[in-house]
């Protein structure tokens, strides 16, 4: 038995790149990280304007920022 | 979900060095007492000083002015933020507005360069004209306006946004090209010598991550762009990744290499015939290495007339007005 997936939106800064990806119910940020191929420690991911750990669970609503650690210059 | 190692509420970020997970409020606490540790750890800067912070946008320099605002209040320090408006585009446009709105949000006094306004040409045009790579004349550029500006001021330090992944970024790199002559600008301050004031790296024991969420958290006003001009494969970048699969397998390793690195400096194990002769330029008055000083030259050559003089006046007037 499979549950239906669930799609949760993305967006990337600074590339300004986003995206959508399937995930099984009650995925947390790292699921979607460990997807998209990203490591935890290079960024920080806010939910809904606010900062959130890797723990976090998400859902369809969630909207998910990905910030990647860069230097301005 | 994991808890605050403080309090006990959900946590949002994790510290592995510190092995620890934090809520928002204990994190920005972690975050500004560990800037105020290094102040006092490095004597950065004390009772009375007046510091120039710069700011570029960014979420270094954003964190910075934030948790040297709440430094300087405990410590009883001033602060002065300056901007170089670099005029690369869309780019330079995004920053000064950032940083116009993040000293309103701080409530600093702020002071904004713009290169193109004073000296008539941006940097994209400076390198164009002058023939050399973009971020050679933006370095610079930026590193004597804000010695002038400095110097103008009056001020007791430059507080830079380095953080601790940056300078290790710097430090290896030193030592991989071998520009170990160089290697004692490297630590959490310089000292200040006649035609220079001194530089502090308040973020020398935090790193990029915290400097970002840090940033987030306190809802600061900055600008999330890469420089368009910034080198992709620059040895500085490599590095950091190196350093960051690193400290996965080996937490609190990079904390470790500035903290020694910072002692073997103060030690002297960097000295040995890396000494650099410092002289004053004879158009301008401040640093350089010998006869006219890299800035004049450049500005002589670009706009024909030496720029030394110029930004010095124009801080000298700005500085009036603070």
């Amino acid at each position: 038995m499979t549950r239906e997936l669930i799609e949760i939106k993305y967006r990337v800064l600074p590339e300004m790149r986003e995206g959508v990806v399937r995930l099984r119910p009650s995925s947390r940020v790292s699921d979607l990280l460990k997807t998209l191929g990203i490591s935890p420690d290079s960024v920080v991911v806010t939910v809904d304007g606010e900062v959130v750990a890797e723990d976090y669970v998400l859902n369809e609503s969630s909207d998910v920022v990905i910030y990647r650690v860069v230097s301005g210059g | 979900m994991a808890k605050c190692a403080k309090c006990g509420r959900q946590a949002v970020i994790r510290i592995p060095y510190a092995r620890m997970w934090l809520c928002k409020d204990h994190f920005i606490e972690f975050f500004e007492t560990r800037v105020l540790k290094a102040i006092r750890r490095y004597g950065l800067a004390k009772k009375g000083d007046r510091v120039l912070v710069t700011v570029s946008g960014g979420k270094d320099s954003a964190a910075l002015l934030s948790a040297m605002k709440r430094a300087g209040e405990e410590l009883g320090f001033g602060i002065i933020a300056l901007h170089i408006d670099l005029g690369i585009g869309e780019y330079s446009r995004r920053n000064r507005e950032a940083v116009k709105r993040l000293a309103a949000q701080l409530g600093t006094k702020l002071l904004v360069f713009d290169v193109k306004e004073v000296l008539g040409m941006s940097i994209p045009e400076m390198a164009f004209m002058s023939r050399r790579p973009p971020c050679s004349v933006c370095g610079l550029v930026k590193r004597y306006v804000i010695n002038a500006a400095a110097v103008e001021l009056g001020v007791d330090a430059v507080a830079l946004g380095h953080n601790m992944d940056d300078m290790i970024a710097y430090i290896m790199k030193a030592f991989i090209t071998q520009d170990i002559s160089n290697i004692h600008k490297l630590g959490p301050r310089t000292e200040s010598l006649k035609g220079a004031v001194g530089r502090i790296r308040p973020l020398y024991d935090t790193s990029e991550r915290e400097a970002l969420a840090y940033a987030l958290m306190k809802g600061l006003s900055f600008n999330h762009a890469e420089c368009p001009n910034a080198a992709p494969e620059s040895i500085e970048r490599e590095v950091k990744a190196f350093m960051s699969s690193l400290e996965r397998n080996h937490p609190s390793i990079k904390v470790q290499l500035v903290r020694r690195f910072y002692k073997n400096l103060v030690s002297g194990g960097y000295r040995g015939g890396g000494e650099t002769s410092v002289s004053r330029c004879p158009v301008c008055g401040l640093i350089s290495d010998g006869g006219v000083c890299s800035f004049c030259r450049l500005t002589k050559k670009l706009i024909g007339r030496y720029g030394g003089p110029i930004v010095r006046e124009w801080f000298s007037k700005a500085g009036k007005g603070l």
